[in-house]
């Protein structure tokens, strides 16, 4: 699986699967998963709660070990028989940023303290004044105040607090950055200030993101490339505008149909669709490339219509609209 | 469209609590009126207020909050005037009832389903356990809920989200109320279950015909939802209208700047608008207007005086001064203009 583009992989993920329990009582959570993020982008991981992207981020960060398959960093395992160095560096590198920002600070720590424990643990800085100086430059970079430096977290709003949570992540100068559902807790309008705000750092650094999120619609306008997860499965992975241009899975039909649209007359009109998991023929499915950079999980019988469908059409409509009476 | 009857109207609604010695300010006079069988959304970013407003609608307000000033008229009945638990029992539940935002927190994790379901009929009805059993049940099925004789006997957590959240609604609409508070009801869920959800209720008030009053911050579930917005800023509705008025005909800048927010709306890779700054401090008094500091249209007047309530239609009206004749004539933002075309492009994919 080598994308055409060619751009440098920076995490690969390979046949992944991740189990809970034991013996009778074991959970499959994530099934044969297999997508790649390069370096410099913005890749996003979306489905329903309990489809299992939650459990692929962490299994990123390292927290779920995986029952089969690898996950490469760098062309290198992440996980199981690593130096001590690697695990370390790979610490520093890998950063994650959470849901609730309120349950993620530790609210008897002053910003300062948080931002600086990272660096300490790490010993990322040779003086004093150079550690207050990365503190005090990622606090501006996230568009809050030296004097913030000094306060707590419940002193801030709920989009304050989760610029301070991506501060806290990106003073590591990671690579990489985990990002779960960070902006479902948020009202719209803060919204956009932590989506500008890891655009920003994409931009200007070449930070990468895994970025994990229930809602299509948030997700086109930042991501490059979008993977959708059906209860452990995933069932296409597309560049942006390519998979709303071409949603082939009809569970991504599904998921696009349910976001809200901004307009009333709009919605009104809007026909939802549901996915029905037994619509597909029986056989072995596996997630294939069909071109485009476009990948979708199918039976055989199923890829070669999506091809078909994918080489003949000149897009795939996801919303319906009703007649208007 | 005036054929309903007047079910709820608030006048100049004040509340406000004592915060460590202080007084907060967190309604700062609210007019709204609501008809029977109507759908009106209130859209407001956290700390506007809009959760203190549905809590003083069910005199829920904490013990160190306070209605100071202005009415509110339930059916024809004062509810200000409501002094003790006995006299809002009979309003809670047959005339108002409230779904909350996180449905495993409004429902008590030791008791059954079915426990909790009956408990509320036969509070606010007159009937024997068995028809109140029978009626549960039939709610269950009502909302959705497969094979609910079986599921009555149920505890909480073995419901996942989407199907907790159809029982509070089955709970809430179990005593036929005329009006149903829903604060945020979805935004715990997944859109796909978001989706099932709305059009549950939807189903429910066309059936039913109760009015609901929606609290929610996504405006695409008031576009799904709402026959009337509210927009509400600091403690106060700024603006006023019917849903399309509101999307194509916005004319306060902060309904712009909500509305120029939207994700949908940002174009290859551009940045998206964000409203600068953050909501006003509500301790003690403000001078002029509330938005006026992270306002990029504010005029000068709008630090000195607060502006009055302008009518644009008879059901449309705006708390701007930009509305006042003397104003300089200002456009809303261009990213918003046209929004229905540009949304209508965006799904035709051309």
């Amino acid at each position: 699986m080598k994308d055409p583009a060619s751009r440098e992989v920076l995490l690969s993920v390979s046949h992944v699967d991740i189990v809970f329990g034991k013996g009778k009582n074991v959970h499959r959570v994530v099934r044969d998963a297999t997508f790649e993020i390069h370096k410099g982008e913005i890749f996003s991981l979306v489905g329903e709660s309990g489809s299992g992207k939650t459990t692929l981020g962490r299994a990123v960060i390292r927290v779920n070990p995986c029952a089969a398959g690898e996950i490469l960093y760098q062309g290198k395992p992440l996980s199981g028989n690593i130096s001590r160095n690697r695990e370390r560096e790979l610490i520093r590198k890998i950063q994650m940023v959470f849901q609730d920002p309120t349950a993620s600070l530790n609210e008897r720590a002053t910003v300062e303290e948080i931002l600086s424990e990272g660096l300490r643990n790490f010993r990322l800085y040779k003086t004093e004044e150079e550690r207050l100086r990365k503190v005090q430059s990622i606090l501006e970079a996230v568009g809050l105040l030296p004097e913030h430096l000094h306060r707590y977290p419940h002193e801030f709003s709920g989009g304050q607090r989760q610029r301070i949570a991506f501060a806290r992540a990106m003073v590591m100068e990671p690579e990489l950055v985990v990002a779960d559902e960070p902006i479902s807790a948020l009202d719209v309008s803060v919204r956009a200030q932590v989506l500008n705000l890891m655009n920003d750092f994409r931009r200007k650094h070449q930070v990468s993101f895994l970025f994990i999120a229930h809602d299509l619609s948030v997700v086109r306008f930042i991501s490059q490339r979008i993977g959708v997860i059906y209860q452990g499965n995933i069932v296409e992975i597309a560049p942006a505008e390519e998979l709303f241009r071409f949603p082939l899975h009809p569970y991504t039909r599904a998921l696009i149909s349910a976001a809200p649209i901004p307009d009333p007359l709009l919605e009104r009109r809007k026909v939802l669709l549901t996915y029905d998991p037994t619509c597909h023929p029986g056989g072995k499915a596996s997630l294939q490339n069909i071109g485009h950079g476009h990948y979708v999980y199918g039976t055989k019988q199923e890829l070669d219509e999506y091809h078909r469908l994918r080489e003949t059409k000149d897009h795939i409509p996801s919303i319906t609209l009703r007649e208007e009476r | 469209m005036e054929k309903y009857e007047p079910l709820l109207s608030v006048e100049n609604l004040q509340v406000s609590f004592q915060v460590r010695g202080r007084e907060l300010t967190a309604l700062r006079g609210v007019d709204l009126h609501m008809n029977a069988g109507e759908s009106v959304a209130i859209v407001g970013e956290s700390g506007s207020g809009k959760s203190v407003f549905t809590r003083a609608l069910t005199g829920m307000l904490e013990d160190n909050g306070k209605i100071t000033a202005g009415s509110i008229r339930f059916q024809g009945q004062e509810l200000t005037a409501l002094r003790r638990e006995r006299g809002w029992q009979s309003i809670r539940g047959g005339g108002i009832a409230t779904v909350f935002q996180d449905p495993m927190m409004a429902l008590n994790p030791v008791l059954t389903i079915g426990k909790q379901l009956t408990s509320a009929i036969r509070a606010h009805q007159k009937c024997t356990a068995k028809e109140a059993r029978e009626r549960g049940i039939e709610m269950l099925r009502r909302v959705g809920i497969p094979n609910p004789e079986k599921r009555m006997e149920d505890y909480p957590f073995r419901y996942s989200g989407g199907m907790r959240q159809r029982v509070v609604i089955a709970i809430a609409l179990s005593c036929q109320p005329k009006l149903l508070i829903c604060d945020e009801p979805t935004t715990a869920l997944d859109v796909t279950l978001q989706a099932q959800i709305l059009a549950l209720l939807q189903e429910l008030q066309q059936e039913l015909g109760f009015g609901i009053l929606f609290i929610t911050h996504d405006l695409g579930v008031v576009a799904k939802m709402a026959h009337r917005v509210a927009v509400l800023y600091a403690g106060q509705i700024v603006e006023q209208g019917t849903v399309e008025e509101i999307f194509y005909d916005p004319r306060h800048p902060y309904t712009w700047a909500l509305l120029s927010s939207l994700p949908q709306l940002a174009v290859g890779g551009e940045s998206l608008y964000a409203i600068p700054g953050t909501p006003p401090s509500l301790y003690g008094k403000l001078t002029g207007d509330a938005f006026a500091p992270r306002n990029p249209y504010r005029l000068k007047i709008d630090g000195i005086k607060e502006p009055p309530v302008f009518s644009v239609t008879p059901t449309h009206t705006a708390k701007t001064w930009l509305l006042d004749p003397r104003a300089p004539k200002t456009e809303k933002p261009e990213a918003i203009r046209e929004l229905h075309q540009k949304l209508l492009d965006q799904i035709r994919e051309v």
